[in-house]
């Protein structure tokens, strides 16, 4: 089972923005440089995040992604947006957090101290989008590959690498959150 | 990692060399990247097949006592290359890799496998066989002799194999399956390990974790004294035992029959859980956690 | 089961254009027919739609400072919060009082302590990363806690420290995902380590649990072998 990683693959379109300037400073050590960039990426990040794990590992999970961006802004050769970039190593991440995540909820059925720990926060009452709502509401699997697909953008293709499933799976699995998106919001 | 795939009979092959080997030369295969599939026939001779780009070439040379197969690329990138080589089946067979999947198929000689980012595959086996990988999963079956398979971050299964076995993962299952031998030691950090074959008079069986539940099926009339020590996990049996020397709820001997093989299951968090042979065993962590 | 689902399956795929000629040719046919499957596939557009213009909201809490405090210490394995707080609960629950986080100390073999006399997890975003160099088990100056236990080996110890300093001059040449799966793994080993070692000094006399012990020592050696064999040029 080779592990689902995407690689981080260049659209050779460079940014030239003033973010450009920001990342380079950032990659030399420039930590306020860091934090613009921060600011810049965060809701975006933090709602791929939310979307793809839930609510209670969006944070802790975001910030995972920040410290490993930072640990690795070295390495991005500017081959591609660095948008892009960052998008690529968030998803890494996420699918890294979702497969530990998986053996850790097994876990908590058997170990009294990590059941704690585990208490989950409400939802947030403020989730005013029927959308979202929907959204949240849909089995862990279809969740994941409606995100990426029709949030996110990614094709069959290259969700089935990342996740490790077959491209009909993930079609199936496509349409049945479309499906249930539409049950949800009162089309069906 | 790009995956091509290798139809042996059809022209797709770039590299399409046969080269003669006397008894005793051992196959040494590096390939960076690609995969790296092995057969058998009868022939005293080695088959390599290579699919790679117009900027590379195969490389295949005599060493001592050795048959070397490397690929060279002109350009400093380095791509892959898919192999599919046929050998001898007494040929002894290496093959080091980085971003490479090996199979092999029918081999009968010693096995050496190491990759970094790859599954493993090994059906067949004679001697010694090892087989490294960090990420990918590792599979052996019909083998024979001294085995040492170490993993880091995926599963190991083993199945249908005798000799002296060593297996160890750090983050991944071990199953053992119809496994015939004497001397068992199976280390995992975070998952389950499976045990289902003979236990020998006189053997010594270690299966060892630290997260994970360990199942082990008993077969009737087995010889062993079974130490099974867990320190936050439960136990259980679906047969009835007789617990000895029991200093807690969840750290105890018992001897079945004369006692003549040891047991040591032995685990942190997780469960252990004794069966018959024939009884289905826990599902593994990864596969309950999946969708 | 209703009659059109034969069709309504194949809508998702109508939609991203993954049909071959003759099917989307079908499906179209059909469509031009049932209003309700046309009905379907217009409420499919609509949430397709609605999908790709979500827009990212930010998070509730100013994630920053987690972030921050992170940055400021050497690239290295990082626990994630319930792994840490489980293990400082685990401590906290065995010897009371102060609780020493045993992450290991740097190359003087000092090593964090932190004060959880209520065993209450520490704060969310703010983890506490070891420190680049030796992992020293020395359980440092805490009192309360079992002197006469043999927790530290200094053998040990050393052997972690070369071969950590080797994996960390030699980590460039591995690709990064190597180098992640490494560490994930270290780390998963480290826990195992300190939650046995924690178990140990609570019960010192306990054969299990320091054969344990030293079996988790002996598999972290084998593991920093290893990564440390791999980051040798071939």
């Amino acid at each position: 089972m080779i592990s689902a990683v995407v690689t981080f693959i260049g659209d050779g379109v460079l940014n030239g923005t003033g973010q450009k300037s920001d990342v380079a400073l950032a990659a030399a050590g420039d930590s306020s440089a860091f934090e613009r960039l921060y600011r810049a990426h965060v809701a975006r990040i933090h709602s791929l995040a939310r979307r793809m794990l839930g609510n209670d590992f969006a944070d802790e999970v975001t910030q995972d992604i920040f410290v490993r961006t930072w640990q690795k802004l070295s390495t991005f050769r500017g081959e591609s947006a660095f948008t892009t970039w960052l998008h690529r190593l968030a998803l890494n991440v996420i699918i890294e957090r979702r497969r530990s995540l998986a053996i850790q909820r097994t876990r908590v059925a058997d170990d009294p101290i990590a059941l704690d720990l585990a208490t989950v926060p409400p939802s947030r009452s403020d989730l005013r989008v029927d959308f979202e709502y929907a959204m949240g509401q849909l089995p862990e699997g279809a969740r994941e590959i409606f995100v990426l697909h029709d949030v996110e953008g990614y094709k069959h293709r290259e969700i089935a690498v990342m996740l490790q499933i077959a491209t009909g799976t993930s079609k199936r699995q496509l349409h049945r959150a479309r499906m249930l998106i539409r049950q949800q919001l009162g089309e069906a | 990692m790009l995956q091509y795939v290798l139809f042996a009979a059809l022209a797709l092959a770039q590299t399409d060399q046969t080269v003669p080997v006397q008894k005793g030369t051992r196959l040494d295969v590096n390939n960076f990247s690609g995969d790296v599939k092995i057969t058998t026939w009868d022939r005293d001779a080695v088959r390599v097949e290579a699919d790679h780009s117009d900027r590379q070439s195969v490389d295949v040379r005599p060493g001592e006592q050795r048959l070397i197969i490397r690929g060279n690329s002109r350009n400093s990138g380095m791509r892959s290359i898919d192999y599919a080589i046929t050998v001898p089946k007494w040929m002894s067979i290496t093959v080091n890799g980085n971003y490479t999947d090996v199979t092999m198929e029918g081999v009968g000689g010693d096995v050496n496998v190491e990759t970094t980012r790859g599954d493993i595959n090994v059906s067949g086996g004679v001697g010694f066989i090892s087989l490294k990988s960090v990420q990918g999963s590792i599979s052996l079956s019909h083998a024979n002799g001294r085995i040492d398979i170490t993993n880091v971050n995926d599963d190991i299964h083993v199945a249908d194999v005798s000799g002296d076995l060593t297996a160890g993962t750090t983050n991944g299952a071990i199953t053992l399956e119809r496994v015939d031998s004497s001397n068992v030691d199976a280390y995992t950090v975070n998952d389950n390990i499976t045990y289902d074959g003979p236990i020998r008079d006189k053997g010594v069986y270690r299966l060892t974790s630290h997260n994970g539940a360990i199942s082990l099926a008993v077969p009737d009339r087995t010889n062993a004294t079974m130490s099974i020590r867990t320190y936050n996990g439960g136990f259980r049996s679906s047969f009835p035992v007789k617990v000895e020397d029991q200093n807690s709820r969840r750290r105890f001997s018992m001897t079945l029959g004369d006692g003549s093989a040891r047991v040591e299951i032995e685990t942190f968090n997780g469960s252990i859980a004794l069966r018959r042979p024939g009884e289905a065993p826990p599902a593994n962590r990864r596969d309950r956690g999946r969708d | 089961m209703s009659r059109h689902e034969q069709w309504t399956d194949q809508l998702s795929d109508y939609l991203d254009d993954e049909l071959s000629e003759a099917e989307r040719a079908a499906v179209e046919a059909h469509l031009g027919e049932c209003a309700e499957c046309s009905k379907t596939l217009g409420s499919l557009r609509r949430i397709v739609a609605e999908a790709a213009s979500l827009t990212p909201r930010p998070p509730e809490n100013d994630l920053w400072p987690g972030v921050a405090v992170r940055l400021a210490q050497p690239r290295r394995i990082s626990f994630t919060i319930p792994q840490l707080a489980a293990a400082s609960l685990l401590l906290a629950a065995l010897s009371g009082g102060a609780v020493v986080l045993l992450l290991g100390g740097g190359p003087t073999g000092r090593s964090q302590t932190a004060t959880n006399p209520g065993g209450t997890a520490e704060a969310p975003g703010v983890e506490a990363a070891r420190p680049a160099g030796a992992l020293s088990e020395d359980i440092g100056s805490d009192s309360g806690l079992a002197a006469a236990v043999n927790v530290a080996d200094a053998q040990y110890d050393e052997a972690v420290a070369e071969l950590e300093r080797a994996l960390e001059e030699g980590r460039g040449r591995l690709d990064a995902t190597t180098v992640s799966v490494v560490e994930q793994n270290l780390s998963i080993i480290d826990l195992a380590i300190a939650e046995a070692r924690g178990a140990l000094m609570a019960d010192p006399s306990n054969g299990f649990l320091s054969g344990h012990l030293i079996e988790a020592r002996r598999r972290k050696l084998d593991l920093l072998r290893r990564a440390a064999a791999l980051t040798q040029p071939n």
